[in-house]
């Protein structure tokens, strides 16, 4: 009634799936040029992003911008001159320090509690009415009552950011746990896995994408608040750099500093980005195809 | 009725019932289950959804469940596999009582429940990695099992890139690779198209039949209850009890061919007339 040798030999190509009605690409999908260009996306935005400079560049050379519009030119030559003779260039070490022990603080301990109260339903109770009180209150505003503790230190700094990196960082990271496929779960105590292996292989790698967001806007803030602090403070620092170039109409050396204070903002936010794909990219094709 | 195991090391981890005389041992049904009932209790409002169901499965047979939509067999499947708990009523796999999960029943789901963060291979060989199988030999048997399920090729595929019943059969596999002593399917095609459905029927006889396993598999589609049981368990509507066991005297192996033969039409007949009344019975009855 069956063909044996049929059942023996089968094995199935691509083609043979692909007609069965299967979604998988073929490796190669050949495009033109131009069809490639949009599909990549990224030389679009380099083409709008050149287009939107030029204009500005040629405002400026007509004199067309007000005094307190540089053109593009001048603030790429005041970064160049700011950080050749250090002003940027310490300032700019000074505050990514900063930012990197308070975010390190407030999202590192945001994602170990937001993991902590996604597994364990009784420290959520305890925690979880906690944190959403706060939740609404800008951080920012306890840098007073926290400086009169610590005094405008840089250990005042960090706690003011270490907050403010915390909580989306908490939020995001009991979200992706309490959120995960029951199934998995379902998965892990057929096969007997332990709590720990479990955890660690089931619950956390199905968070990850969601807990990746959270830490994602944590990076951000603490670029919003290392600038806030030292703006208030008067601490060294990119912040201080930009409101003090502004009291004394330094205009160039402000844009000189809100230019490096963006860069680094992009770097950082691109390196987070790009260790994050590595770690999730079973959930990126699952999300949005290979790309 | 089944061939030889065609998959190595078919092991005997999961017989821990050693010494004991054989001849017992071989006419001691594989699944047991006495007097099950399953009572959902949402407040004040009670709902039964299993009354007094008693089967028995023996090694190497492939069991279908074939009941109406809502009659509690997808319950009765959870309980069996350890991840809900009866009301009343007794589950023993190989004479012993259960009432968690394990590694001795392999649970496959309506929708594939792979890692989308490992890939085809990773996925299948972590029921391995799980008790201690070091890396490399769990991705090797994990390969063996891929070609079992025709996937080959796919190995570092993520399911994301796998169509819905290439994900099933992955799910399949992963449940293989921890050799469990009896399999419980619950409507696991039921997500696919009817063409896919249709291959993967005949696939699941195939695999069946290679691996040497029992199967539990839970269904409201006739045909596909008729095509792959050994036997067929008819549940009635909710709540759900065992009405009718009927053997199925259709040869093996079976291919295709056979859901066109008029056995398989006069079965149909038979258990569409059973399910009929039930249907009627549950669009009829008062349910809250």
């Amino acid at each position: 009634m069956i063909d044996e040798s049929r059942v023996a030999n089968e094995q199935p190509t691509v083609g043979e799936w692909a007609s069965a009605g299967t979604q998988v690409l073929p490796p190669e999908q050949r495009h033109g040029v131009l069809e490639r260009m949009v599909t990549a996306r990224w030389p679009v935005a380099l083409v709008v992003a050149g287009c939107l400079v030029g204009a500005w560049q040629l405002m400026g050379a007509l004199g067309r911008l007000p005094v307190y519009v540089l053109s593009p030119a001048e603030v790429v030559s005041a970064v160049w001159s700011y950080l050749t003779d250090g002003t940027l260039s310490e300032a700019a070490v000074v505050s990514l320090r900063r930012l990197a022990v308070g975010f390190a603080i407030g999202a590192g301990l945001g994602v170990t509690l937001g993991l902590l109260a996604g597994v364990v339903p009784l420290f959520h109770a305890v925690i979880d009415p906690l944190v959403s009180f706060t939740f609404p209150l800008p951080k920012i505003a306890l840098f007073p009552p926290i400086a009169l503790w610590l005094g405008f230190s840089d250990r005042a700094i960090w706690l003011v950011i270490a907050l403010a990196c915390f909580y989306p960082s908490f939020i995001n990271a009991v979200a992706g746990t309490r959120g995960i496929d029951r199934h998995h779960l379902w998965v892990a105590g057929n096969l007997t896995a332990g709590h720990w292996r479990t955890f660690w292989q089931v619950v956390f790698p199905a968070a990850l994408p969601r807990l990746l967001v959270g830490v994602r806007i944590s990076l951000a803030l603490s670029f919003v608040m290392v600038f806030a602090t030292e703006a208030i403070s008067s601490r060294p620092g990119l912040g201080s750099v930009i409101v003090e170039s502004y009291q004394f109409l330094r205009y160039d050396r402000m844009y000189a500093a809100i230019a490096v204070l963006a860069v680094l903002g992009l770097i950082a936010d691109r390196l987070l980005v790009w260790i994050a794909r590595s770690g999730t990219r079973g959930h990126d094709i699952a999300a949005v195809g290979r790309g | 009725m089944t061939q030889p195991a065609s998959l190595p090391a078919q092991s005997d981890d999961h017989s821990t019932t050693a010494g004991s005389g054989s001849a017992e041992e071989t006419d001691r049904p594989l699944v047991r289950i006495r007097g099950l009932d399953k009572v959902f209790r949402r407040g004040s409002n009670l709902n039964h959804a299993l009354s007094a169901v008693e089967l028995e499965v023996s090694e190497g047979e492939f069991l279908t469940i074939l009941g109406p939509s809502g009659c509690g067999k997808s319950t009765l499947l959870h309980i069996i596999g350890g991840f809900e708990t009866a009301t009343s009523g007794t589950v023993e796999v190989r004479g012993r009582p259960i009432s968690k999960p394990g590694r001795d029943r392999g649970m496959v789901f309506q929708q594939p429940t792979l890692f989308p963060w490992r890939t085809i291979v990773g996925n299948i060989a972590w029921p391995l990695e799980v008790v201690g199988v070091p890396r490399r030999a769990a991705r090797a048997r994990a390969r063996e099992l891929l070609e079992l399920v025709n996937l080959s090729g796919f190995d570092d595929s993520y399911p994301a890139e796998l169509s819905g019943g290439m994900r099933q059969r992955a799910c399949i596999a992963r449940t293989l690779a921890h050799e469990p002593a009896v399999l419980l399917m619950d409507e696991p095609f039921g997500a696919l198209d009817a063409q896919t459905r249709e291959v993967m029927q005949e696939e699941l006889n195939r695999i069946w039949q290679d691996a040497g396993i029992t199967v539990i598999f839970v269904t409201h589609d006739i045909h596909e209850a008729v095509f792959l049981g050994d036997r067929i368990a008819v549940m009635s509507a909710r709540p759900g009890r065992i009405v009718d066991i009927v053997d199925i005297d259709l040869t093996r192996p079976r291919a295709i061919e056979v859901k066109k033969s008029p056995e398989l039409l006069a079965y149909h007949n038979r258990f569409w007339d059973l399910l009929r009344d039930q249907v009627h019975g549950s669009d009829t009855g008062s349910r809250p």
